[in-house]
C-alpha cells in the first residue's frame, strides 16, 4: 500500500463504518479523520475525548493490575459501535461503525484497517507543552461552564486575564495555584493531564 | 400572601420581596459567591445571609398567618419552602439545637442535576435550605435573629440520599439583620416610566403573572418545573445580600472586583438564555401569548415583559432598533432596592444582572432563527455567549447612583 | 380513518429526557382530545392557562399537555421513572395517542 492512501480510499468497501479518527498522542490531537457523510461529527472534538478515553481506560487496568499493551476498546451505544485502539504509543485510531455491523466483522475489519494504517503514521516529535498550558487546556475540555473559567479562575487565583490566557509564562509557584483551582471547579483531588 | 406592586411590579410574598429565577442562575451565583470568597467564606455569608432573609419572610408570614405555637410555625416554614419550590425540608429541635433533613432541596438536586455527571462535588450546596432551617427554628421559638447556626452535613449533590442539616446555637451571635422591607423597596425608586411597545409588553406580563400566581411546588418534592428548567420564588433580600457584600468584601482588589461584577453580568445572560428562552418556546408560551415568529419587534417586547413578570422590576423599552441598539429602561431594579439602603452613592452604576440580561436580550433576539426548533442547550449558550458576542453593554444611569432611572444601552461591538 | 404520520421529538429542557413533543399533523378539536385521551385512563388537570391549555395527567403519573390553538403536544413522563427507560415509554405513549386518535374525526 503506498503511504500517500487517504483515508477515504482506505474505508472504501468497508461495510457499517461511518467514521475514523486518528489522534495524537500525548496531546489528543486530531492528526486525520473521515466521516461519513450523513454525520456532523467534529473531528477535533472527538480526537480529544478518544484519546482520553484509551488514556483512563490505560490507568483503570493499570489498577486491576490487568494492563497490556496490545489493548482494545469497544463502546457500545443505541446508534454506533466504537473501537479504539492505541498504536505504537503515540497514536490512537478511532473506529465508529453502525451498530447494525456484526461486531465479528467489525474486528475483522479493524484488524485489516490497521495493517493498512499503520505504515502511514509519521514519527512525530511532541513539543513540549508546559504545565501551565496543559493546565488550561484540560479546563476548557472537562470544566462546566466552561464560558465562565476565565473569571472563574480571576477569582480563585488572582491572576490577571493576560496571564491565564499566556499560561505558558507561569511560575512553578503559580502553577500549583492554578492546578488547586483547577482540582476545585472540577472536584477532583488529582488532574490527570 | 402574594402581591405585586403596579408602581413597581416588584413581587412580595407576605411584604417580603420575594423574585423568580431558575436553577441555572441560582448555581451559578451560589458559585460565583464561592469562587470570590473562597468555600469556607463562602458558605458563612450565603448561610448568614440566608438565615436573615428567610428570618424576615417567616416573621411576616407568622404575623400574616396568625400561627401561635412552635408546630404551627415550623409547619408553615415547610409549608412556604416547598410552595417556592425549594424542595421538602423537615424541621425538628428546641431554642438551642435542631436539625433539618431535606429532600430535592433546590440547589442540591438541581446541582446533581447539571453537573453531577461530568464532576464531583466537594462541598455541599445548600447554603440556603441551611440558613433557612436556623431562621424557622428562631422564628418557631421567638429568638432573635442569628441566635442559631446552621450547618449542611451531607449533601444530594455529593452522591448522598438526603440532605441533613444541624442547628445549634451561634458561638458568635451575629447581630446584622440587614433586611429590606417593602417600604424600603418601594421607595428606592422613582416614578414608573413607560416605553415602547408598551401594550404589548404590559398585556404579555400581565398574562404570565397571573400565571405565575398558580405555580408552586409539587406535592410530592415540593419543586416547580416550568419552562424547561427548575424555577423558584427566592427572596431578593438573599441574592443582593450575597452579591452586593461579596462585592464590598473584594472592593479592596480592583482585578477581582472586575472579575466578580463580569461573572454577575454573566448571570444575567445565563437566567435570560435559560429561563426567558425557555418561556418562549414553552407549551405554556404557546398557548398564553402563541409561537414567537421571530419578529425582533415583538421579541424585545415578550423579552421585557418576562422581565417584569418574574418581578425584577418595571423594565422598560426606551429604544430598539433592530440590529443595531437597545436602550432598556426602569425606574425600578430588585437590585437597587438592597443597594439604596445599604450601598448609597455609589461611584458607578453596579445593577449587573439588568446589564447582563439586556445585552443577553439582543444575542437571543439576533442570533437565534426563531422560525427553526431551538434546544437550548450547553453547547448553544456557548455558541451565543462564549468569545465575541457581537454586541456590548454599558450602564449609562442608575438608580444605585441616584439618578432618575437605570439605563442600559446594547450596541453592536 | 386516516392513518396519522407521528414524530416524536425531545423537548428542549434540562429534564433528561422527560418532556417528549408529539406531532399529530390533524389538527385535534378540543373536546375531542379530553375524550379520547380519558379512554387511555388520563384524567382531566385544572391547568392555570385553562383553556388555553389542557393538562391530562395518567395514572402511572406522566401526563400530557395539549395547546388548542397551535396542535402542540407535549409528554411529560413521570420523574421516577428511571433514566434509561424513558425514551422507550416515551415512545410507547406515544404509539398509544396514535392509536387512539386514529378514531377521532377530523376537522377538515
Amino acid at each position: 500500500m503506498s503511504e500517500n492512501t487517504s483515508l477515504p480510499e482506505l474505508v472504501s468497501g468497508v461495510n457499517g463504518i461511518l467514521g475514523l479518527f486518528l489522534t495524537a498522542m500525548p496531546d489528543c490531537l486530531l492528526y486525520d479523520s473521515w466521516v461519513n457523510e450523513d454525520k456532523s461529527w467534529s473531528g477535533e472534538e472527538v480526537a480529544i475525548y478518544f484519546g482520553d478515553l484509551i488514556r483512563s481506560n490505560r490507568e483503570g487496568l493499570k489498577a486491576l493490575q490487568a494492563y497490556s499493551a496490545d489493548m482494545q476498546v469497544t463502546i457500545e451505544s443505541t446508534d454506533v459501535i466504537v473501537v479504539l485502539k492505541e498504536v505504537r504509543g503515540d497514536f490512537v485510531v478511532g473506529f465508529v461503525f453502525d451498530k447494525s455491523t456484526p461486531l465479528g466483522m467489525i474486528r475483522l475489519q479493524v484488524t485489516k484497517l490497521l495493517a493498512r494504517i499503520l505504515p502511514t503514521l509519521p514519527t512525530i516529535e511532541v513539543e513540549k507543552r508546559t504545565q501551565g498550558a496543559k493546565i488550561m487546556d484540560y479546563l476548557d475540555r472537562y470544566s462546566p461552564d466552561s464560558h465562565a473559567v476565565i473569571n472563574r479562575l480571576i477569582l480563585q487565583t488572582g491572576f490577571s486575564s493576560e496571564q491565564l490566557k499566556n499560561p505558558d509564562g507561569f511560575k512553578q509557584s503559580e502553577i500549583e495555584k492554578l492546578e488547586t483551582a483547577a482540582k476545585s471547579i472540577l472536584g477532583v483531588k488529582e488532574l490527570r493531564l | 400572601m402574594r402581591t405585586i406592586s403596579k408602581q413597581t411590579d416588584f413581587i412580595y410574598m407576605a411584604d417580603t420581596p420575594v423574585i423568580y429565577h431558575c436553577h441555572h442562575f441560582n448555581l451559578f451565583l451560589d458559585q460565583t459567591i464561592d469562587d470570590a470568597l473562597g468555600v469556607e467564606a463562602g458558605t458563612r455569608l450565603k448561610v448568614q445571609v440566608a438565615s436573615t432573609t428567610a428570618y424576615q419572610l417567616l416573621s411576616n408570614l407568622v404575623k400574616a398567618s396568625g400561627a401561635e405555637t412552635v408546630m404551627e410555625r415550623l409547619e408553615l416554614a415547610s409549608t412556604y419552602f416547598s410552595g417556592m419550590g425549594h424542595g421538602k425540608l423537615a424541621i425538628t429541635g428546641n431554642k438551642e439545637q435542631g436539625k433539618a433533613e431535606g429532600s430535592y432541596l433546590h440547589y442540591g438536586f438541581t446541582w446533581s442535576q447539571k453537573y453531577g455527571k461530568r464532576i464531583n462535588r466537594l462541598n455541599p450546596a445548600d447554603a440556603f435550605a441551611t440558613g433557612f432551617s436556623a431562621a424557622a427554628l428562631e422564628v418557631a421559638y421567638d429568638l432573635e435573629p442569628g441566635s442559631l447556626l446552621a450547618t449542611e452535613h451531607e449533601c444530594i449533590a455529593q452522591k448522598v440520599k438526603n440532605c441533613h442539616i444541624d442547628i445549634n446555637k451561634n458561638p458568635s451571635q451575629n447581630n446584622d439583620y440587614n433586611i429590606v422591607t417593602r417600604e424600603d423597596a418601594e421607595q428606592s425608586t422613582s416614578d414608573a416610566i413607560e416605553g415602547q411597545f408598551e401594550e404589548t409588553v404590559t398585556n404579555v406580563a400581565k398574562g404570565l403573572t397571573d400565571f405565575t400566581a398558580a405555580v408552586g411546588g409539587d406535592e410530592e418534592r415540593g419543586i416547580v418545573e416550568a419552562f424547561g428548567v427548575y424555577v423558584t420564588m427566592h427572596l431578593s433580600g438573599y441574592y443582593n445580600g450575597i452579591s452586593y457584600q461579596a462585592l464590598n468584601q473584594c472592593k479592596d482588589n480592583p482585578a477581582i472586583l472586575q472579575a466578580l461584577g463580569e461573572l454577575l453580568k454573566e448571570s444575567g445572560h445565563v437566567c435570560v438564555f435559560n429561563t426567558f428562552g425557555g418561556m418562549l418556546i414553552s407549551a405554556e408560551w404557546e398557548g398564553l401569548v402563541g409561537k414567537p415568529t421571530g419578529d425582533p419587534n415583538d421579541l424585545i417586547a415578550y423579552l421585557t415583559a418576562i422581565g417584569r413578570a418574574l418581578g425584577f422590576g418595571k423594565w422598560c423599552i426606551k429604544e430598539f432598533v433592530a440590529g443595531e441598539k437597545f436602550v432598556l429602561e426602569t425606574s425600578s431594579t430588585y437590585e437597587n432596592a438592597y443597594c439604596n439602603k445599604y450601598y448609597k452613592n455609589q461611584s458607578h452604576p453596579s445593577e449587573y444582572f439588568v446589564q447582563g440580561a439586556a445585552l443577553a436580550f439582543m444575542v437571543l433576539i439576533h442570533k437565534l432563527d426563531w422560525t427553526q426548533p431551538i434546544d437550548l442547550t450547553p453547547e448553544l449558550y456557548d455558541s451565543l455567549f462564549k468569545g465575541g458576542l457581537g454586541w456590548k453593554v454599558e450602564q449609562t444611569k442608575g438608580l444605585s447612583t441616584n439618578d432618575e432611572v437605570t439605563q442600559v444601552i446594547v450596541t453592536k461591538a | 380513518m386516516k392513518d396519522q404520520k407521528l414524530i416524536i421529538r425531545k423537548e428542549s429542557s434540562c429534564f433528561n429526557n422527560l418532556k417528549w413533543r408529539i406531532f399529530i399533523t390533524q389538527q385535534i378539536p378540543h373536546d375531542q382530545f379530553i375524550s379520547q385521551l380519558i379512554t387511555l385512563d388520563y384524567q382531566e388537570k385544572i391547568h392555570p392557562l385553562y383553556p388555553k391549555i389542557i393538562e391530562m395527567s395518567h395514572t402511572e403519573g406522566h401526563s400530557i399537555i395539549f395547546v388548542p390553538k397551535t396542535n402542540r403536544i407535549q409528554l411529560k413522563l413521570n420523574i421516577d421513572l428511571e433514566e434509561h427507560t424513558r425514551i422507550e415509554k416515551a415512545s410507547i405513549i406515544a404509539q398509544d395517542i396514535i392509536e387512539v386518535f386514529k378514531t377521532v374525526k377530523y376537522q377538515g
